[in-house]
C-alpha cells in the first residue's frame, strides 16, 4: 500500500483540473473511486436525501495511518502517482489529489480510517476548511467517510443541486457503471433508510443481471483481441434494445467513459436488428496499454481518448459483429421499412381494434375536385409538383401513410388517457432499480395516464391500464416508459409497439405504389399532407417528399455554380 | 349433579359423563352447544352469548352454541387457552324417529390440534410425554401435525435440570403424566412453571404403557426397538406408548403418520440449556420476548413451512460431528457461490405448501379435495427441485437429491388424473373427481347436463300445446321441478296439471313427466356423490400408501430450504465460511455480531478478534466500563460457534473453531424467568450447573458473576469460580469472563498459562471519554461509572459529587488492592454499622430482639 504525500509543484501543475466537485454525485464517485483504489471488496454507501444531506461511504480496503488523515484532505496529496511518468501509467481511479481537498472546502467531512496492524482507528473532521485533531474512534479495517453540510457556505452552489430524487438519480448514473465493472466487490446503496442495491460478490454476468436486471438468456458474451487491445464483456439481445441509453457501458481499463461515437459505432453493427430510435444493451470492456489512452481530458475523468481512434473503432465493430454472427442473429435481420412491417405481423390487436373503431381512414378517393395547376404522376408511383420556389416529388404511399399515421396518432393519444380497464389477474412485472424508482416517482403521471401501478420492493402489479394498452407486454412498454422520464422527456411519445402497430394500421390502409390517382385525388393527398404535423418522413423512416428548391435545380443544370 | 327429563339432555349427561376433563361440543344442526359450566366458560373464553334455553320440562339450561362452520376459530381459541375440546357430531339422520344418535369423535388437545387455526406454520407443536421410573425418566415428543416423534433417558437425580433443557428447547404445548405423578406436588410444581405448556393427566396411563415394548413394535411393525435407539430404555418406551395411546384416544383412530421414535443423544447436539437459549436470545429478545431481533429472526430465510420448522431444530440440536457439520458448510458454499441455482431452488421452495401437515390431516382423516391438489402441486416443486440439485457437486446435496424420491413422480400423475384442478372442498357435493376417471360417474355426469336440453324441449312442448307463451320449467329445493304460470292465464292450464302452490301472481303445477325426470336427476346426483365419495376414499388411501416417500421428501425438501437459507444469509449478511474442528482453537477475526449488526448502518459494526485455546488463552477476563461491549462481544464469539456448529457461515471475516460439546452462557440478572428464586440463587445455580457439567471441549460465557450479592461475596465468588475454570485439570473449558471486579486482573499474573487480560478500549482524552467497542490485551485500568452516569443525563450535582467520592475510595484501596488480605474500601457508615454490631450483647436479648436488631443493621445496610 502505498502512502499517501503530497505532489510535488511541477506534477500538480500539470494535472490541476480546477473544480471538481458539483453535486453529490461527483463526491460519490470520487469517494467510491478512492475505496476501489484502496483495495475495497466491500463498499458500502449511504445516502440522505439523495446526497445532498449526507453522503457515507464505508469501505473495507487498506485504511490510512492516523498521520496520514491530514495530509488525504490538503490539496494535490495522492498515494496514487508521485511523478508525472506515473501518471501516463495510470492504474488506478483517481490520481489528482485534488477530491478529498475539493470537498474539504465546500463541505463538513468526517473521515475515519484504520489499517489492519492498528487495533484502532483515526477519525478527523473537517469543517469546510478547517480542521480537527486527529482522535482514536472504533472501527473496521477500512476507510469510512461521511460527506455532510455540502455547499452549506456556498449557497449559490447549493441552489444548482436538483429534488432529491434527480440527485439521487445521477448518483445512480455514476454508481451503476462502478457496479457492473467491479462484479466481485459487494456494494451496497441505501438512501434515507431504504435499501436500494445490495450487491453480493458476484460474477460478471450475475451482476449484471443484478443491476441491470436482464435475464441470462438475453446476454452475449464477448470477448475479442488484436495486437495491443482486447475487448470483453456481454451485448444485449436486440429485443432488450430500448429507447433509453442508460444500458450503455463503456469501461476503458476498467474506468467508466462516455464515447457516444464508441456507442453509435455499435448500434451501426447491430443495424437493421434494432427497432428505429432504439439503441442496444452493451457492458463492454476495453483493455488498452495506459500509454495509449489520454484520461486526463476532462475534470470529470469521465471520457478518453485514444492514440488511435480508427483502430479502437474497428476492434469494437468486429467484436460486437462476432458475436451477432455466432448467435446467428444477422438472418433473423427484420428491416424497418415498409415490407417488414408488412411482413411482421406483430401488431397489437387490441391497440388495433380500439384505433379503428375511432378512426374513419381519410381516404385519398373522397375528396372533391378542385380546380389548380396540375399534379404529375409517374410510374404510378411519385407525383411531381411544382411549388412557389421549385418543385417536389413525393412518393405516393408514403405520404398518405404518414397521414393516415398521424390520425391514427391522434386518436391514440386521445385514446390512451382515458377507458382505463382493470385486468382481472394483476399483471407483475420487475424492472431494473433505476427503472423502478423512476416510474414510481412519476407514478401520478401514469395515474393520470389510467395506470393503476404498485410498487412493492422490487415489482411493481399492473392492476389497470387503458385499454388500447391491454394485451401487451408491459415490461416492456414500462421500461419505454422509465427511458422517457430519465430522460426527462414526457411520455406522451411513442411507445415502440404502439408505434408499430400504428405505422401497420397506416400502411395497410394506404394507397399502394403502383395505384394510379386521378387529378383530383393527387391534389387531396397534397393537401392533406401539407397540413399534417410530421410531413418528411414516412413512419418506417422513409422520406416522404423530396423538395428541389429552384436554386437546387439550377444548380443541377449548373446554371448557377 | 342435576336430573334431566328431556331426552336430549339425558343423552348430553351421558356422553359428558364419558369426557368430564373435555368442553363437549355438542353438534345440534348447524351449531355446536355447549351446555351447563361449559356454556358459562365458553361464553367467557369465546366472548360468545351466554343464553338459558328453555328445555320442556328441564326448565332452563345455560347454553352458548357456535356455528360449526367456523368452529376451527372457537376451538383454536378454547385450546389456545388450555382447554380440551371433545367434538360431539350427529351419527345419525334427524328425520328418523326418536332422538338423534350422537358420538365423540375426535378430542382436540393442545398438544394435539390439527387445524390451521390453531398451528404455527413455521413452528412445530409438540406433545410431550413424561415417564418417571425410580432410576430414570423418560420424555417423549411427538408433532401430530407433523409427524415427527422422538424420546430421551435421562437421570432421575437432577432431572429437573436435564428436563429444563428440553422443555425450553421443544416447548410441548401439553405435557402428559401418570395420576400417580400428577399427584406428586414436586413434580407438577416444577412443569406449570413453563408458560404454554399444559400438564394433562392421562387416566390410561397405566394400560397404556404397561407392556410398551409390545406395544410400540406392534404399532410401528418392527420385531426389536433397537433401530429407533431406544430398546433397553424402558421409561423411554413408556413415555412413547403413552404418546401413541394417547393420541389414538383423542383422535379416535391409529394414525399411520407418526414416525418411529428416534432417540435424542445428547452426543449428537451441542448442548444448550434455558439460561443460552433465553441468553444469546435464539427464539425471542430477553426483554420483551419478541420474536423480532432473535438470532432465529436474523437469519431465517428459509421459504418453506417444512423448512422454517427445521430450521429451529437445527438452531437448537447443533451438530457435534465435525463430518457433518463440514457437509452442511460444503453445501451452503456451494448454494451460496451460485446464485442462479439457489435463486431457483428458492423459487420451488416458496411455491410448496405444507406436505407434512396435509398429509398429518388425511392421516386423521380431516384432509380435503383441495389438498390433495395442493399436495400434487408441492410435489412437483420437489420434482422440480430433484432436477435442479443434480446440478449440484457438493456431497450432502446430492444425498438431500437421492432422498427425493423418484417414486413420487407416480403419484403426482395419478393425483393429476383422478381428481379435478379446482375440486370442491366437500368431496359429498361432488365435482371433485376427474373426467374419465369412472365410465358410470362420467354418464350420470352427463345425464345431468345433458338433460337440461329436456328440460328446454318440454318447456317449449308445454307451451305450444297450451298455448300459454309465459309459461315457465323452474325448480326449488322445496318442491322440486314445477311448471308456473301467470294468474292471467290459469284458465288454459290443462286437467292434468297438478296444482302444488299458488303465490300472487302465478300458480305452480306438476306433471308426471316432470316428475319422473326429478327423480332421475335426484338419483343421479346421490350416486354421483356416492361415485364421488367413494373414489375420493381410494384416491386418499392410495396416497397415504406413499407416505414414507412423502415424508421423506419434506424431509428432503426442508433440508434444502436450510441450506439455501444459510446460503442466502451469508451471502446478504456478509457471512464467511468457518474452519470448523481442525484445532483446539477458536479464532475469529473481525468478528460480529450476528442481531447487533444489523441495527446498525452497513459496516459501522465495531468488529472483533478473539482467541480461545486450551492452553494460554483458555480463559479471557474481560474488563471495561459497562456500556462499552463486554456482553455483546461474548454473545458474539457464543453465536459465531453455535451458528459454525448448526453448519451456518458466521458473522466474521475469517474464522476457526474447534468443536465444542455445550455453550454455557450465564449472565447479569436480567433473566430470572424461574419464579421464586432470588436473582442471587438463580446466578448461583447457573453457576452450580457450569462448574459441574464444563468439559474441555465447551465454551463458557460468564457476564458479571456475582454480582447479585455484596462486593465482597461476588469478588471473592468471581475468584474462586476463575480459579476453578482454569484449574481444574480434567476440565479445562474455554472461558470468555467479564467482570468489573478489577481486582480479577492479578489473575492473569497467577494464570499466566491459562488466562489472558483483555479490555474494552476507551479513549479518556475525549470528554466524555468515547467508547471505542473494541477489545484490547491488557487489564482496563477502571470503569467509568461516571462517565456514564454523565451521559445518561445523571444530575451533575451528584456525578460531580460521586467523582468525588471515587477520588477518595481509589486512593484509599491502593494499599489493599491485594487479595488474601483484602482490605476492603470501608466507608464511614459501614464501620459505624460494625461497630454498632460489636456492641450487640446477645446475652441479654430475646430472640425477637436479636432479629429485629439484624434488621435494623440490615436496613442501614440497604
Amino acid at each position: 500500500m502505498l502512502r499517501i504525500k503530497e505532489l510535488s509543484a511541477d506534477v500538480r501543475a500539470r494535472i490541476a483540473a480546477g473544480q471538481v466537485i458539483e453535486n453529490p454525485a461527483s463526491v460519490i464517485k470520487e469517494l467510491v473511486e478512492n475505496a476501489l483504489d484502496a483495495g475495497a471488496q466491500t463498499i458500502d454507501i449511504m445516502l440522505e436525501e439523495g446526497g445532498t444531506k449526507r453522503i457515507t461511504v464505508v469501505d473495507d480496503g487498506g485504511g490510512m495511518y492516523p498521520d496520514e488523515l491530514p495530509l488525504a484532505v490538503a490539496a494535490h496529496s495522492t498515494s496514487k502517482i508521485s511523478s508525472l511518468d506515473d501518471l501516463l501509467s495510470l492504474g488506478s481511479f483517481g490520481f489528482r489529489g485534488e477530491a478529498l481537498s475539493s470537498m474539504a472546502t465546500i463541505a463538513k467531512i468526517e473521515i475515519a480510517s484504520r489499517v489492519a496492524s492498528e487495533k484502532i482507528g483515526a477519525q478527523l473532521i473537517v469543517s469546510h476548511g478547517n480542521l480537527s485533531s486527529v482522535s482514536a474512534i472504533g472501527m473496521s479495517v477500512g476507510t469510512q467517510i461521511s460527506v455532510t453540510e455540502l455547499f452549506a457556505q456556498t449557497p449559490a452552489r447549493r441552489k444548482f443541486l436538483k429534488s432529491d430524487s434527480t440527485e439521487l438519480k445521477k448518483n445512480l448514473g455514476v454508481l451503476l457503471p462502478t457496479f457492473v465493472s467491479n462484479a466481485a466487490i459487494r456494494f451496497s446503496v441505501t438512501h434515507n433508510t431504504k435499501n436500494l442495491f445490495d450487491l453480493p460478490a458476484q460474477k460478471p454476468a450475475e451482476r449484471i443481471q443484478s443491476v441491470l436486471q436482464i435475464r441470462q438468456q438475453l446476454l452475449f458474451e464477448l470477448a475479442h483481441s488484436s495486437d495491443h487491445y482486447s475487448i470483453s464483456g456481454y451485448l444485449g439481445a436486440p429485443q432488450l434494445a430500448h429507447k433509453g441509453k442508460h444500458r450503455q457501458l463503456l469501461f476503458v481499463n476498467g474506468r467508466p467513459v462516455q464515447r457516444p461515437d464508441l456507442a453509435a459505432a455499435i448500434k451501426e453493427v447491430y443495424g437493421t436488428l434494432l427497432e428505429p430510435r432504439t439503441y442496444p444493451v452493451f457492458v463492454l470492456h476495453l483493455a488498452i496499454p495506459s500509454q495509449m489512452v489520454d484520461v486526463n481530458i476532462t475534470p470529470k475523468k469521465d471520457t478518453v481518448s485514444f492514440i488511435n481512434e480508427k483502430a479502437v473503432r474497428v476492434l469494437v465493430q468486429d467484436a460486437v459483429r462476432g458475436v451477432l454472427e455466432r448467435e446467428d442473429l444477422h438472418y433473423a435481420s427484420h428491416g424497418t421499412g415498409v415490407d417488414s412491417v408488412l411482413r411482421d405481423n406483430t401488431m397489437e390487436e387490441i391497440t388495433a381494434q380500439v384505433l379503428r373503431a375511432d378512426v374513419d381512414p381519410w381516404t385519398v378517393k373522397d375528396f372533391s375536385l378542385k380546380e389548380n395547376a396540375e399534379i404529375l404522376q409517374v410510374h404510378n408511383l411519385y407525383l411531381i409538383a411544382q411549388t412557389s420556389h421549385g418543385i417536389v416529388i413525393i412518393d405516393q404511399h408514403a405520404a398518405h401513410e404518414r397521414i393516415l399515421y398521424q390520425q391514427f396518432l391522434e386518436a391514440f393519444e386521445a385514446k390512451k388517457s382515458q377507458e382505463s380497464q382493470k385486468f382481472s389477474k394483476p399483471i407483475k412485472v420487475v424492472l431494473s432499480k433505476t427503472e423502478h424508482m423512476t416510474l414510481e416517482e412519476h407514478h401520478a403521471v401514469l395515474a393520470k395516464m389510467g395506470f393503476v401501478l404498485t410498487f412493492a420492493d422490487t415489482l411493481i402489479t399492473v392492476k389497470a391500464a387503458p385499454k388500447v394498452f391491454h394485451g401487451r407486454n408491459f415490461e416492456v412498454l414500462l421500461q419505454e416508459f422509465a427511458a422517457d422520464l430519465l430522460e426527462d422527456r414526457p411520455i406522451s411519445e411513442l411507445d415502440s409497439t404502439t408505434h408499430r402497430t400504428l405505422a401497420f394500421l397506416a400502411c395497410r390502409t394506404a394507397i399502394k405504389a403502383g395505384e394510379a390517382l386521378s387529378q383530383d385525388e393527387r391534389r387531396r393527398l397534397l393537401e392533406k399532407l401539407f397540413s399534417t404535423k410530421t410531413q418528411f418522413t414516412c413512419p418506417h423512416g422513409r422520406p416522404v417528399y423530396i423538395d428541389f428548391e429552384m436554386q437546387d435545380l439550377h444548380r443541377l443544370f449548373k446554371r448557377i455554380l | 349433579m342435576r336430573d334431566f327429563q328431556t331426552p336430549m339432555m339425558q343423552q348430553y349427561m351421558d356422553i359428558k359423563a364419558q369426557y368430564p376433563d373435555c368442553m363437549l361440543f355438542f353438534r345440534l344442526g348447524d351449531f355446536y352447544e355447549l351446555f351447563l359450566d361449559d356454556a358459562e366458560v365458553g361464553a367467557r373464553v369465546l366472548g360468545i352469548t351466554l343464553t338459558a334455553r328453555p328445555r320442556g320440562k328441564d326448565g332452563h339450561v345455560p347454553m352458548a352454541g357456535v356455528p360449526f362452520h367456523a368452529a376451527d376459530s372457537y376451538l383454536a381459541k378454547l385450546v389456545g387457552a388450555g382447554y380440551k375440546v371433545a367434538i360431539c357430531e350427529q351419527m345419525s339422520e334427524p328425520d328418523k324417529k326418536g332422538i338423534v344418535e350422537r358420538e365423540v369423535i375426535r378430542i382436540v388437545t393442545p398438544g394435539t390440534v390439527m387445524s390451521d387455526a390453531s398451528l404455527h406454520s413455521r413452528k412445530n407443536n409438540y406433545l410431550c410425554a413424561i415417564s418417571f421410573g425410580a432410576k430414570k425418566v423418560g420424555c417423549a415428543l411427538a408433532d401430530i401435525s407433523t409427524g415427527s416423534f422422538f424420546t430421551c433417558e435421562i437421570a432421575r437425580d437432577g432431572w429437573q435440570k436435564e428436563l429444563d433443557g428440553i422443555l425450553v428447547t421443544y416447548e410441548p404445548r401439553e405435557v402428559l403424566v401418570s395420576p400417580t405423578e400428577y399427584a406428586n406436588y414436586e413434580i407438577i410444581s416444577t412443569l406449570s412453571e413453563y408458560e404454554n405448556c399444559n400438564v394433562t393427566v392421562f387416566h390410561e396411563w397405566e394400560s397404556a404403557t404397561s407392556d410398551a415394548k409390545k406395544q410400540l413394535t406392534s404399532f410401528f411393525k418392527v420385531t426389536t426397538l433397537s433401530g429407533f435407539g431406544i430398546e433397553n430404555k424402558v421409561e423411554a418406551q413408556r413415555a412413547c406408548s403413552a404418546i401413541l395411546a394417547y393420541v389414538s384416544t383423542t383422535q379416535k383412530m391409529d394414525v399411520q403418520h407418526l414416525q418411529a421414535p428416534h432417540a435424542l443423544s445428547q452426543a449428537q447436539a451441542v448442548i444448550l440449556d434455558r439460561s443460552t437459549i433465553s441468553n444469546l436470545e435464539l427464539f425471542s429478545t430477553i426483554r420483551e420476548g419478541n420474536k423480532k431481533g432473535s438470532l432465529l429472526d436474523t437469519i431465517d430465510a428459509t421459504k418453506s413451512a417444512v423448512g422454517a420448522r427445521l430450521l429451529r431444530r437445527w438452531l437448537v440440536e447443533p451438530l457435534t460431528q465435525k463430518k457433518s457439520i463440514q457437509q452442511r458448510l460444503d453445501a451452503v458454499d456451494e448454494l451460496a457461490s451460485n446464485q442462479y441455482l439457489r435463486e431457483e431452488l428458492q423459487q420451488n421452495l416458496s411455491r410448496m405448501y405444507d406436505i407434512e401437515r396435509i398429509l398429518a390431516r388425511f392421516s386423521v382423516g380431516l384432509g380435503v379435495p383441495p389438498e390433495l391438489i395442493r399436495l400434487k402441486h408441492s410435489l412437483l416443486e420437489v420434482l422440480n427441485c430433484k432436477l435442479t440439485l443434480q446440478k449440484c457437486s457438493s456431497p450432502l446435496l446430492s444425498e438431500v437429491m437421492r432422498h427425493m424420491p423418484e417414486d413420487i413422480e407416480k403419484l403426482v400423475k395419478y393425483l393429476d388424473d383422478n381428481l379435478l384442478e379446482d375440486p370442491r372442498v366437500d368431496v359429498k357435493k361432488g365435482g371433485v373427481i376427474a373426467a374419465g376417471v369412472d365410465v358410470e360417474l362420467d354418464e350420470l355426469r352427463k345425464l345431468q347436463s345433458g338433460d337440461k336440453a329436456w328440460l328446454v324441449e318440454y318447456e317449449a312442448a308445454q307451451r305450444k300445446k297450451t298455448g300459454i307463451i309465459t309459461l315457465k320449467v323452474k325448480s326449488n329445493k322445496v318442491f322440486g321441478y314445477y311448471i308456473e304460470i301467470s294468474k292471467s292465464y290459469l284458465a288454459q292450464v290443462p286437467k292434468e296439471y297438478d296444482r302444488k302452490q299458488t303465490l300472487v301472481n302465478a300458480e305452480r303445477f306438476i306433471t308426471p313427466e316432470l316428475k319422473e325426470y326429478e327423480e332421475k336427476i335426484l338419483t343421479a346426483e346421490e350416486q354421483i356423490e356416492k361415485i364421488e365419495v367413494g373414489l375420493f376414499a381410494t384416491i386418499v388411501t392410495t396416497t397415504m400408501t406413499y407416505l414414507a416417500q412423502l415424508q421423506e421428501a419434506a424431509t428432503a425438501a426442508a433440508q434444502v430450504d436450510c441450506l439455501a437459507s444459510f446460503a442466502q444469509t451469508a451471502i446478504e449478511k456478509r457471512y464467511c465460511k468457518p474452519v470448523v474442528g481442525l484445532s483446539d482453537e477458536i479464532r475469529i477475526t473481525e468478528g460480529r455480531h450476528a442481531v447487533v449488526e444489523s441495527i446498525h448502518e452497513r459496516g459501522r459494526f465495531v468488529p472483533n478478534d478473539a482467541l480461545l485455546d486450551g492452553s494460554e488463552h483458555q480463559l479471557l477476563l474481560i474488563t471495561g466500563p459497562n456500556m462499552a461491549g463486554k456482553s455483546v462481544y461474548m454473545r458474539q464469539v457464543a453465536l459465531i460457534v453455535l451458528m459454525a456448529h448448526m453448519g451456518s457461515f458466521v458473522p466474521a471475516r475469517d474464522a476457526h473453531i474447534s468443536l465444542v460439546d455445550r455453550i454455557f452462557v450465564r449472565s447479569g440478572a436480567s433473566d430470572f424467568i424461574t419464579s421464586g428464586m432470588s436473582t442471587f440463587m438463580v446466578e448461583m445455580v447457573e453457576a452450580a450447573s457450569i462448574l459441574n457439567h464444563a468439559t474441555s471441549k465447551s465454551l463458557i460465557i460468564m457476564d458479571e458473576i456475582g454480582r447479585g450479592t455484596s462486593t465482597y461475596d461476588g469478588i471473592s465468588l468471581a475468584w474462586a469460580i476463575a480459579e476453578f475454570l482454569v484449574s481444574d485439570t480434567k476440565s479445562r473449558p474455554k472461558t470468555l469472563f467479564a467482570t468489573h471486579y478489577h481486582e480479577l486482573q492479578q489473575l492473569e499474573e497467577l494464570f499466566p498459562k491459562s488466562i489472558k487480560n483483555v479490555h474494552m478500549a476507551i479513549d479518556d482524552t475525549t470528554e466524555p471519554p468515547t467508547f471505542l467497542h473494541t477489545v484490547l490485551a491488557g487489564g482496563a485500568s477502571h470503569s467509568f461509572g461516571v462517565a456514564v452516569a454523565k451521559m445518561a443525563g445523571v444530575p451533575a450535582k451528584v456525578t460531580l459529587r460521586a467523582e468525588h467520592i471515587l477520588i477518595e475510595l481509589e486512593a484509599q484501596s491502593v494499599q489493599g488492592a491485594q487479595i488474601g488480605n483484602v482490605s476492603p474500601n470501608k466507608n464511614a457508615s459501614e464501620a459505624t454499622l460494625l461497630r454498632e454490631l460489636a456492641a450487640v450483647n446477645l446475652n441479654t436479648l430475646t430472640p425477637i430482639e436479636a432479629f429485629k436488631t439484624l434488621e435494623k443493621l440490615q436496613k442501614k445496610l440497604k
